[in-house]
């Protein structure tokens, strides 16, 4: 159907820092992005703007190939499930449901309502066509702002936090019928999201935003595996990734845990930084007692004294305290107040299995596999792991 | 919140004060229908000492102070209309003595429904009001959402301005505007005094139409053109149905208020038949015949605002201000 694509996006803000800072995103034909941030990110913002409420200051918005910046709403023909759900008070359901098609000239009065009941269906929304929103609770409100969307048939769809008031058990139903709906009829969506595990389960791809920056996008595997800049890898995954102050020292790098090697190309990307900082994910650490310790060949190793466990059923965390200069606390903290989100701990978060007998106040010896470990420039955020 | 024990006694104790002040005073110094009035007035303020004794110790949230206040008012409000009824409904030449009606005639109404000069001075008020207030909600609405609305420049500026003409004294304007009018000749004409009335008009309907325009959830608003809808389905699926209720509200309430405008009305229209109805009631009760059909005539007039309130009482108390459950 229709392809979306941002050229160098940017809208100014009231202060210095930009609400949208030179976006370059571009979302295939049928395909759906999830953009997650923590809040005040400009994913809204950037919705907005591309569905046409917004001006930006410079770039471009295509569609389709065809530069819109001077097209109405109307003309760019977006769908958008807004946060606040932006329901008619006055009119039940039903009319809710089918608000922006009947806006439209020439529709079909018996397939509309073929389609009302169909989406209705699908957000168990039947029972509810004839009440007004003030009768619904917030969850019910939700599915009707998302239905709204569904039943219309637009170019693009874009949700701006579309299952925030689901509750739990619900959402990742309403979530997969939702998105499975879109792919079927190879909609073209875009979704924003707080919840990185919502993004990463949901989108063919994912961008990270933050301050109005897009970090990086790519297939949740690959932000995943390979995140670009130290916010991606300290945001994406529960628990995040441990980044941990470290030392280059000749071939090695020296942690306040443990020391590891390096590789010759990697020592080339270090240079001459006299500190780096090191990610490891918690899933990435073993007990040296477990299997999954023995198939590690290329290990990186130390010992030290757990100070407190959380046994969670399917696994355990494992908190591994240890100490930090002053000077290097300041100059993280520097680095925290920079992006305005909270990266470092003085603890390494290891998850381990839940079969390991584990104490606070004991000592563990953990292993991890050497090519897992991540090596960021603290300065750029830039990960010095991955091959330029 | 439940109010203090303490808090209640004291209203108690002041309500019952006043209750056997007025008691004692109308059974000693007022004459035989009025003691009666005074008398119902006492038990109703010993009665709520009475309740307030008894509830002090409850948690049930009721505030005495607030009951008390209640009543005064009630009293403040219901004897000068009472003694506007009584004026109306005394027959021709007798002087009332009396707060409680004796004798109710109703000539009075039908000579001020059938006075050419209250008829005509009706007239011109309506028509001048409704003029004005048809003149000013178009600016008042497009005034109140730029206010509202658009990021100008100086829009605090634009809003104390508007409130200030607001609370500004007509009167001091009338002066000026007389002499206006009658360079151009056209004093004394009914349809002149509808730019002077703007004055009350476009001030009270722009203060009023900025409260509807910040209710309204503007949020659909985007929706509805994310929707796609064009300028003229904008105007029909959001401004109708959500601004429409509103606005109608404030151009009864603006038409009621010019209607009442007693200070203009007296400043620029020398005689009938352009004299509004207000300043004829108090200008031309000697060529109205009697006190009487004056007090009538403005027991009448009474009736426009009251069926307003009786038919709006929600809308109205909401844009005026109180919260309302």
């Amino acid at each position: 159907m229709t392809s979306i694509e941002l050229r160098h996006l940017t809208t100014d803000g009231p202060g210095a820092r930009p609400l949208l800072d030179d976006i370059n995103l571009t979302v295939p034909d049928g395909t759906t992005l999830a953009i997650t941030g923590p809040s005040g990110a400009g994913k809204s913002r950037l919705l907005r703007t591309i569905v046409g409420l917004e001006e930006q200051s410079s770039g471009d918005v295509l569609i389709d190939d065809i530069v819109v910046n001077a097209v109405d709403p109307r003309g760019r023909d977006v769908a958008m499930v807004f946060q606040d759900f932006a329901l008619h008070p006055h009119l039940d359901v039903f009319d809710n449901l089918a608000f922006s098609s009947i806006l439209r000239k020439g529709y079909d009065k018996v397939e509309l309502s073929d389609r009302i009941h169909e989406v209705a269906e699908l957000l168990a929304l039947t029972d509810l066509l004839e009440l007004r929103p003030a009768e619904l609770d917030e969850a019910q409100r939700q599915r009707v702002a998302l239905g709204r969307s569904l039943v219309r048939d637009a170019n693009a769809y874009l949700f701006d936090a579309p299952f925030t008031a689901q509750p739990e058990r619900v959402r990742t139903h309403v979530r997969s019928v939702t998105i499975q709906r879109q792919q079927e009829a190879s909609r073209t969506s875009i979704f924003t999201t707080n919840s990185v595990e919502e993004a990463l389960s949901t989108a063919d791809r994912v961008a990270v935003m933050h301050q109005g920056f897009i970090h990086q996008v790519g297939t949740p595997r690959e932000l995943y595996d390979s995140p670009a800049d130290m916010f991606v890898a300290g945001y994406l995954g529960s628990p995040p990734m441990n980044l941990v102050p470290a030392f280059p020292d000749g071939q090695q790098l020296v942690t306040p845990l443990g020391t590891m090697l390096l590789d010759d190309p990697l020592i080339e990307r270090i240079g001459d930084r006299s500190i780096v900082v090191a990610g490891i994910r918690p899933e990435h650490c073993h007990d040296a007692t477990s299997v999954e310790a023995a198939a590690v060949k290329d290990r990186v190793e130390f010992t030290t004294r757990i100070d407190d466990v959380e046994w969670r059923g399917s696994s355990q965390f494992a908190y591994l305290g240890y100490e930090i200069e002053p000077e290097i606390e300041a100059l993280m903290a520097e680095v925290e107040d920079l992006l305005e989100f909270d990266l470092f701990q003085s603890f390494l978060v290891a998850q381990l299995t839940a079969e390991s007998v584990l104490r606070a106040g004991m000592s563990i010896r953990v292993v991890i596999p050497r090519q897992r470990v991540h090596v960021f420039d603290p300065e750029t955020g830039e990960n010095l792991t991955l091959p330029r | 919140m439940t109010p203090s024990v303490r808090s209640r006694l004291w209203a108690s104790a002041v309500s019952f004060a006043l209750g056997f002040g007025a008691g004692n005073y109308g059974v000693l110094m007022i004459a035989k229908p009025d003691q009666w009035l005074w008398i119902a007035v006492s038990v109703v303020l010993m009665l709520t000492g009475a309740a307030g004794v008894l509830f002090a110790d409850t948690a049930r949230a009721v505030s005495f102070w607030a009951v008390l206040g209640g009543e005064i008012f009630t009293v403040l409000t219901l004897v000068p209309l009472l003694w506007t009824f009584r004026v109306a409904t005394t027959p021709d030449g007798v002087t009332p003595r009396t707060l409680w009606p004796q004798d109710v005639t109703w000539a009075a109404f039908d000579g001020a429904i059938s006075s050419d000069t209250l008829r005509d001075a009706a007239g011109t008020s309506l028509l001048v009001a409704a003029l004005a207030t048809l003149v000013a909600m178009p600016l008042a609405v497009s005034a109140a959402y730029a206010l509202v609305h658009l990021a100008a420049p100086g829009r605090r500026w634009v809003y104390g301005f508007v409130l200030a003409a607001l609370l500004m004294p007509v009167l001091a304007l009338a002066g000026p505007f007389a002499d206006q009018l009658i360079d151009l000749g056209v004093y004394g004409s009914r349809l002149a005094l509808v730019i002077p009335t703007l004055v009350i008009t476009l001030p009270l309907a722009t203060w009023l139409c900025v409260t509807v325009m910040r209710e309204a959830s503007w949020g659909l608003l985007d929706a509805v053109r994310a929707d796609g809808a064009t300028r003229r389905q904008m105007l029909r699926r959001f401004a109708l149905p959500h601004l429409g209720p509103g606005i109608v509200v404030v151009a009864l309430l603006v038409f009621v208020a010019a209607c009442n405008d007693f200070a203009l009305g007296a400043g620029l229209a020398p005689d009938r038949p352009s004299l509004p109805l207000p300043a004829t009631l108090m200008l031309a009760s000697g060529r109205v015949d009697g006190s009487s059909a004056v007090a009538a005539a403005g027991l009448l007039w009474l009736l426009l605002p009251l069926a307003l309130l009786l038919l709006l009482p929600r809308r109205i108390n909401h844009l005026l201000g109180r919260s309302y459950r």
